[in-house]
């Protein structure tokens, strides 16, 4: 049993303390930073945007599955990004905010954000409401304008979508509907349709589902929706020969193309393999391009990723551990004190994750920093508390006692206080860790890696298999770590 | 000239933020002797202990330890000079015996050697089992009575002339407090050490107090042998609180050399004549005549005379125009016993004496009455 442990500790040690792998940087390119919002689509056209520079010979460093318009406008904004696809109607209605809607316009406002919409790639791929053809038929309904007289009509929508001004909150005021909404993102919403749990879905034009499953596109009469151009957003500090690049893939992905080449993906081909095949028979790139798909490199990735996983787990779980005891310690010989920083700290614990980290991207950007942040934010509470709760409850006869014997203050923390507070400050650092593993498969959305991109990822293309390759592993480290501790718990609760 | 105390108090001011515990408060112990610090609770007791030691600093005054005034920056030195022992003997559950034991030792870097032999030494005088294996326990291992016995040595460990005890025995059960106070007075005998022990327990007090000080809302009301707080209290509230705080336990509890009044005559018949002597004082005064002894006895509103030996064995009492009789009682008699056999006997007071027949003292009807 013993030995079975140590070998679990040892391969944790080599997981932990083994460098991570990075992308070899060329000598005469720079390396170019490629993100990605989370749906197929996007990720299709920003592997096409990866693969044309690569077989340019730049280096290229791949943050997909970003948490949004809004992080993955930030990371552009600091230069974490250097490109990634985005619309025109998204950036001018939900990131600028502005009324303009015409592409020259945009552009203009764009430039005091030192940004700039390369030309568009062709499609556009906005927004509309789906319904089952049966239903739609059966009440008679051809318009959003005939959802009025039907608000019993439950509608599927994502959190995005409910809260634009160009999605669910204008479309609302115009057509002055008021149906119940759930939120799904896209695609769990068209489960939902297909399933009959609800009513309508919030569908994109190009999404080839939309023809796969013969949802009814209800038309936009009063033409609220407004043109969602795609185009490459770069910052201005872009190479020339990378924007020419970027620029010769205008009008190339029309919206056909685009329902083909995500209909594959959605079909199970991988998404390196279809952008690879675009390419190709555009002429793009040279036959194969820098696309190779093999068994081992999943492996490899899922080993990448765990690393990465238990690095930032394991870094913010120590972050907050060197933090949380001291303070804990400090504080607990102050009843007020307590109350306010405990306070505070619940505080921080009740922010939605997702909102943590996109609120730190204008402070720390994105990526490892405000990754290692937000988890240590989220250790600090469990570890805090329960510091606090050992270090107080604590038997204060013990104390006296050990002061009447002149033990000196230091000797009395390190000799009696911390031993005895011990396995609570443990079962903190054990809540929290276990606590932070599931938590950091959200830390995909700002780019910091671990096993969240494949999760975060297969659940944006509805790829089963994706996402256990997250999940799996990610529960097995869980029951690891939980396991790890259990057995340092066991050796230590003996001790007393 | 140094200080006869081994501790002294003098002017002491304490208190919690604004609540006045202790002021202007003095108070001297004696080398040597044991002192039960009694009161209700809130009276101040726990704290003046603390200060003996420095856990609590006073806002004025000054506290000598022997002849040295107390150093307040440097408290755990002196503590580690003096024995403290609380209440559940303060051993720390995560250590073994052998590390609650050598704690301050091992801090002091004493060598191993050293360590094992004076904890040989106090397992001996503790009746503790002086092994490997039971010195490896944790306290948690071991019952309430050997927990104490540990405590108790780890505050002897350093050697101190000095202990201070609070509310050392109360933790545990009826039996176990009675066999651990006995085998603490045992040990007293041995070591003469300078005790001080809060109690809230007065027959325990009784039992185990050279002197008794009783305080009341940080004033000491009355300081002295236990006897006096039967025979003679000195206020209304060491009445009262003598009272109310179990009577019959102390009857049961209480030997009868606690309590009894040693202001009493012996009356040594020698070829010149009579030689009475104050066997408190030990004053002797010759007559040659019975009669002239018999005034000077009611001098000294004394009822019996207590004839003895020249050893001061008792021989024999006899009231003042009466007939004489030899009952005595034995100093190790509970109150209870020695009340059944005054009532019995019809005497308004018996003579006490030692194992060896000595004269002692007597316990009286007035102290029973006190009662």
């Amino acid at each position: 049993m013993l030995s079975k442990a140590l070998n679990g500790m040892i391969l944790f040690a080599f997981l932990v303390l083994s460098p991570l792998n990075f992308t070899q940087a060329s000598d005469d390119k720079p390396t170019i930073t490629v993100g990605s919002k989370r749906f197929s689509e996007n990720f299709i056209i920003a592997e096409i945007f990866a693969q044309l520079l690569e077989d340019n010979g730049y280096p290229v460093v791949r943050k997909f599955s970003m948490g949004g318009s809004v992080a993955a406008f930030y990371a552009l904004k600091t230069h974490e990004l250097d490109v990634y696809p985005d619309y025109s109607g998204t950036i001018a209605q939900s990131i600028i905010k502005t009324e303009v809607q015409d592409f020259v316009g945009i552009n203009q406002r764009l430039k005091k954000h030192n940004l700039e919409m390369l030309k568009p790639l062709g499609l556009n791929n906005s927004y509309s409401l789906v319904m089952k053809p049966e239903l739609a038929n059966e009440l008679g309904i051809e318009t959003i304008s005939d959802l009025k007289d039907h608000p019993e009509l439950r509608g599927a929508v994502s959190f995005e979508f409910q809260e634009r001004t160009d999605g669910w909150q204008g479309l609302k005021k115009l057509y002055s509907l008021k149906n119940p909404l759930t939120n799904l993102d896209v695609p769990l919403n068209y489960e939902a349709l297909r399933n009959d749990r609800v009513d309508f879905a919030e569908a994109y034009t190009t999404e080839p589902l939309v023809e796969k499953y013969n949802f009814k596109v209800l038309e936009d009469n009063e033409k609220f929706f407004p043109k969602y151009l795609a185009v490459p957003l770069v910052h201005d500090q872009i190479p020339t020969e990378v924007r020419k690049l970027l620029n010769s893939l205008a009008g190339r992905i029309d919206d056909q193309r685009i329902r083909k080449l995500t209909g594959m993906v959605n079909d199970g081909k991988p998404i390196p393999f279809v952008a690879n095949k675009f390419l190709t028979e555009d002429g793009l790139v040279s036959e194969g391009g820098s696309y190779s798909a093999t068994k081992s490199i999943q492996w490899s990735r899922m080993l990448t990723q765990t690393k990465n996983h238990l690095f930032l787990t394991g870094l913010a779980v120590l972050l907050a551990t060197l933090v949380a005891v001291p303070l804990a310690t400090v504080i607990s010989g102050r009843a007020t004190f307590s109350k306010y920083v405990l306070g505070f700290t619940g505080v921080l614990q009740t922010i939605p994750s997702i909102a943590l980290l996109t609120f730190m991207i204008p402070f720390f950007g994105i990526g490892f920093t405000p990754a290692i942040i937000g988890l240590f934010i989220y250790s600090l509470l469990p570890i805090l508390r329960n510091t606090h709760t050992a270090m107080t409850s604590i038997d204060p006869r013990l104390i006296t006692s050990a002061k009447g014997i002149g033990l000196y203050p230091f000797e009395i923390f390190f000799s009696v206080k911390l031993p005895l507070a011990f396995p609570t400050i443990m079962a903190g650092i054990r809540t929290a860790t276990i606590l932070n593993i599931g938590t950091a498969t959200l830390a995909a959305f700002i780019g910091a890696g671990g096993l969240g991109v494949p999760i975060v990822t297969g659940l944006a293309l509805n790829d089963t298999n994706m996402v256990l390759q997250g999940a799996i592993p990610a529960a097995l480290l869980a029951i690891l770590v939980d396991f790890l501790f259990s057995m340092a718990d066991r050796y230590f609760t003996k001790a007393i | 000239m140094p200080n006869p105390y081994a501790i002294d108090m003098k002017n002491i001011a304490f208190s919690y933020g604004d609540k006045n515990i202790l002021s202007d408060f003095n108070l001297c112990i004696e080398k040597g002797k044991t002192y039960c610090l009694v009161g209700s609770s809130g009276s101040g007791k726990t704290t003046t202990l603390r200060l003996m030691n420095g856990l609590l600093q006073p806002n004025d005054g000054e506290i000598f330890i022997e002849d040295k005034k107390f150093d307040f920056s440097k408290g755990e030195q002196w503590r580690r000079q003096m024995g403290y022992s609380i209440q559940g003997s303060g051993l720390f559950p995560h250590m073994t015996l052998y590390e609650n034991l050598s704690i301050i030792a091992r801090k002091e870097n004493w060598q191993k050697s050293q360590i094992n032999q004076r904890i040989q030494e106090l397992c001996e005088l503790m009746d503790l089992p002086y092994s490997k294996d039971f010195l490896n326990k944790k306290p948690r291992q071991i019952s309430g009575g050997q927990q104490q016995r540990v405590g108790i040595a780890r505050a002897l460990f350093m050697n101190p002339q000095i202990m201070l005890m609070d509310e050392p025995f109360s933790a545990l059960d009826p039996i176990t407090r009675a066999e651990i106070q006995k085998e603490f007075l045992s040990l007293q005998s041995k070591l003469h050490l300078t005790i001080v022990l809060v109690t809230h327990d007065l027959p325990e007090a009784f039992k185990m107090a050279d002197e008794i000080v009783l305080l009341n809302q940080g004033k000491i009301e009355q300081k002295g042998r236990p006897s006096k707080f039967l025979l003679s209290p000195a206020t209304k509230f060491v009445e009262s609180f003598i009272h109310s705080h179990s009577p019959g336990n102390i009857l049961k509890e209480v030997f009868l050399y606690s309590v009894l009044n040693t202001s009493v005559f012996s009356t040594f018949e020698n070829p010149k004549g009579f030689e009475v002597c104050d066997i408190e004082t030990n004053e002797c005064k010759s007559f040659s005549s019975l009669n002239e002894v018999d005034s000077f006895l009611q001098s000294q509103k004394q009822r019996y005379h207590y004839f003895v030996d020249k050893d001061r064995m008792l021989l024999k009492s006899q009231e003042v125009g009466k007939n004489s009789h030899e009952l005595k009682l034995q100093s190790t008699d509970n109150i209870l016993h020695g009340m059944q056999k005054i009532l019995d006997a019809k005497e308004s007071a018996l003579p006490v004496v030692n194992d060896k027949g000595q004269l002692m003292g007597v316990f009286s009807q007035e102290a029973l009455s006190a009662l």
